[in-house]
């Protein structure tokens, strides 16, 4: 009796507990301008005075439209749901073997990407996008500067990023990409010789993996011609705030979250990169699971 | 209190005055404590600890590990006798080894061959200070400041110059003593600072090698920060050394002609790319190559002749740029021939117009391929006009890029009937104001279609890095 008390308990404790995080994730849309998700500060800056819910807007107008853009989404994925898995019949989910996820050919396509730079943290670099000539390509540029903020803490500097924005579904639940058909990730683009590095973000259960990423390079070759580079998903490497991580193990491709492309090979300068399309391939002579030892590395010396 | 049952414990797990003897042991040394006419025959003198302390090199050690403790400053306290200065007479066997060691392995595939290595010259320096060793502390202060100094004195790269600041400090002086004292983050400073050494070298890529390992054995012992993050470089670092797929570039980079036309071998995928200097420098060497005559390196493969002279002279070619090409630190700037992308009729061989579509002369049906070999992507390319040849002119842009069309010219006679039409941007312009976290750049707009004079320019298309967002008509 007791035992089922406490596992009464405990479901209901646990049940409030998701309670809890669906109510906070519907209030996303009031807390828009809050700095709930960033946990980063920088060295000298003053803390947040104003409460988080005091930046709420609390407006029945826009809560109704939110209502009604919520409602539709959620009709299009029941909709979705009955014609197969992700909104494709059954037959094109068991033989596609290349998708394409990500096209810049309108302003709506780039809306779907967040480009950052160490501005963050007090640097110099700047990053911007836009549409190439004819609309037919995103073009990524800025200048890297690798001058290094002097709050006396911060040691490096100079980076440039740009990150896929994470699907949402209706009310804001989170919704992951499942690449797990595909074994490779395709892009077609065009740099100038600079380096840059693919990340891949999949959600993690526990908060403390939370800054976990999954990278790998990209070379580009530079010059008037487009190059397609294809990245298999089994070199990807785990690392956690900027550091490659000891216990590796292959990236979970069924939780994915964002894609994103990061600059920083510490050469001041200006930088740009043309990206076409991003695709999933399965590369069917890749039998490749995953490029790095997994067993325990830290052995007694 | 008594504590007694302190002293069953025991013994190594509190540590005992052995551990800085085996490290000193494994470094193949002599003892210093005990006598001291050993230790006037060390090589590297072993800083003293002053009887203030430096707090650079502060001893942090808590008081429960008291037993270790005292051994240990004994034991860096019972160096203090002269051996300093009678110390650089001893010929030092390890470290002309290991400099010809790092003369072996860091040798520079381009330039070490005339000038000297910055290198080796902050290593004999760091040889000179060890001989004659400025003070009996502020060892950790030294390497710090030395770390700073090494991107400025152009050593950052050496492993030598890595070496030798590891071998200023003292062996196992930082040794922890047993596990407790292993648990409770020992030497903080100075396993901070062996920290940053390795970080530094992993920075500029600098691999350690054995004799990096050795050093840090010593001074740090097996299981401190420093040699775990010594054992990750050594796993990490040959694996993601040599990812880039493409040709490898000189370090460092030839100036000048050499590294244009290194880039347009980077640039142009054909193998049979000819790349011909159409105009040679004429200070063709030293700092002010082509101060008085620039350089001007063309580069043409034989299809891109093919598709020029297929090029009829109805419609115009362009000459687009200046693009930026980074060849790892040097920017380039190159120019490209471009023609129109093709009309979709011409583009097509035209159909046969005796072909019947009811009973087709070949059948084109894949029985071995199923619907799941479908490798293709279903998107519209990025479609661009194909490019005639490209250049890297080496001074002002407008008389470079009027030579190299007259340069083509003499080699496509198809070019001199065509026009040629000049889509240069300005220099780099400062981009507006910064605005991050969203999509659009600022203020870009959408272009005005058609219909602009040549010699009309709004400002507003004057911006940064691709100009002109239609295909044409802009001069």
């Amino acid at each position: 009796m007791a035992l089922a008390v406490m596992l009464l308990n405990g479901a209901s404790f646990h049940s409030g507990c998701c309670r809890r995080k669906v109510f906070l994730s519907s209030l996303g849309p009031l807390l828009s301008n809050s700095k709930l998700y960033s946990s980063y500060r920088r060295p000298g800056a003053e803390p947040e005075k104003k409460l988080s819910w005091q930046n709420a807007d609390f407006s029945f107008k826009k809560s109704i439209d939110h209502l009604k853009t919520q409602l539709s989404l959620l009709k299009k994925e029941t909709q979705d749901y009955l014609k197969g898995p992700g909104g494709n019949p059954l037959s094109q989910h068991l033989l596609e073997q290349t998708r394409v996820l990500w096209q810049f050919r309108s302003q709506e396509d780039l809306n779907k990407w967040v480009i950052s730079s160490d501005v963050e943290i007090g640097g110099k670099s700047k990053v911007y996008i836009k549409l190439g000539r004819n609309n037919q390509a995103a073009l990524l540029y800025g200048t890297l500067n690798t001058e290094v903020p002097r709050d006396g803490e911060t040691k490096y500097s100079g980076y440039c990023s740009m990150r896929s924005k994470p699907e949402v579904g209706s009310f804001n639940r989170k919704k992951y990409y499942d690449w797990s058909n595909f074994n490779s990730l395709y892009l077609r683009v065009r740099g100038d010789g600079r380096p840059w590095m693919v990340n891949i973000y999949t959600d993690p259960y526990f908060s403390h993996q939370k800054d976990d990423l999954y990278s790998y390079f990209m070379f580009t070759r530079g010059g008037p011609y487009w190059e397609e580079i294809t990245i298999p998903f089994s070199k990807f490497f785990l690392s956690s705030r900027g550091r490659v991580q000891d216990n590796q193990h292959p990236v979970w491709l069924d939780k994915v979250r964002t894609l994103g492309f990061t600059i920083g090979d510490k050469v001041d300068g200006p930088f740009q990169l043309e990206i076409d399309f991003i695709g999933l391939l399965n590369d069917r002579a890749h039998k490749e699971k995953f490029a790095y030892e997994a067993y325990d590395k830290n052995t007694p010396v | 209190m008594r504590l007694g049952w302190l002293r069953a414990l025991p013994r190594r797990l509190w540590g005992g005055p052995a551990a800085p003897e085996l490290c000193r042991s494994l470094c193949q040394r002599p003892a210093r404590v005990p006598s001291e006419g050993s230790d006037s025959a060390e090589g590297t003198p072993k800083p003293r600890r002053a009887p203030s302390r430096d707090p650079a090199e502060g001893d942090t050690r808590g008081g429960d590990t008291s037993g270790g403790d005292a051994s240990g400053g004994d034991a860096s306290g019972g160096d203090t006798s002269g051996g300093d200065a009678s110390g650089g007479d001893a010929p030092k066997p390890p470290l002309s080894r290991l400099r010809s060691r790092h003369e072996r392995t860091h040798g520079d595939p381009g330039g070490s061959g005339g000038r000297a290595d910055p290198g080796a010259a902050f290593e004999a320096a760091l040889r000179e200070l060890s001989r004659a060793p400025p003070g009996r502390g502020g060892r950790l202060a030294l390497v710090e400041a030395a770390l700073a100094a090494l991107p400025a004195l152009g050593a950052e790269r050496s492993l030598g110059a890595y070496n030798a600041l590891l071998r200023l400090l003292p062996r196992g002086a930082w040794v922890p003593r047993g596990p407790v004292q292993r648990l409770l983050f020992p030497f903080p400073r100075q396993q901070e600072c062996g920290l940053r050494l390795l970080e530094q070298m992993e920075r500029y890529g600098v691999m350690p090698d054995a004799e990096t390992q050795f050093l840090l054995l010593g001074v740090f012992g097996p299981r401190s920060r420093p040699m775990r993050k010594l054992q990750r470089m050594q796993f990490w670092l040959p694996r993601l050394r040599h990812l880039d797929p493409h040709p490898q570039l000189p370090r460092p980079l030839p100036p000048g002609l050499e590294a244009a036309r290194l880039g347009l071998q980077r640039m142009a995928c054909d193998p049979g790319a000819v790349i011909s200097v159409i105009q040679a420098p004429v200070p063709d060497s030293g700092e002010d190559e082509g101060s008085i005559q620039p350089f001007i390196v063309s580069c043409q493969s034989p299809d891109q002749r093919e598709l020029l002279a297929q090029h009829g002279p109805a419609r115009p070619v362009f000459v687009e740029g200046p693009f930026p090409l980074w060849l790892r630190g040097t920017l380039l700037k190159y120019f490209v021939l471009r023609g129109d992308p093709l009309p979709p009729e011409l583009r097509d061989p035209p159909p046969d117009p005796e072909r019947s579509f009811y009973f087709p002369l070949h059948l084109e049906l894949e029985l071995e391929r199923g619907p799941w070999d479908e490798d293709g992507f279903a998107v519209d390319r990025a479609e661009e006009g194909p490019v005639l040849a490209l250049c890297v002119p080496g001074g002002a842009a407008r008389r470079c890029l009027a030579r190299w069309i007259a340069a083509l010219q003499e080699q496509n006679p198809a070019l001199a009937a065509t026009p040629v039409i000049f889509r240069l941007q300005p220099a780099a312009e400062p981009p507006p104001r910064a605005r991050l976290g969203q999509g659009s750049p600022p203020g870009p707009g959408p272009e005005p279609p058609e219909g602009r004079g040549a010699g009309r320019r709004e400002p507003r298309e004057r911006r940064g890095i691709k100009g002109c967002a239609d295909g044409r008509g802009c001069r």
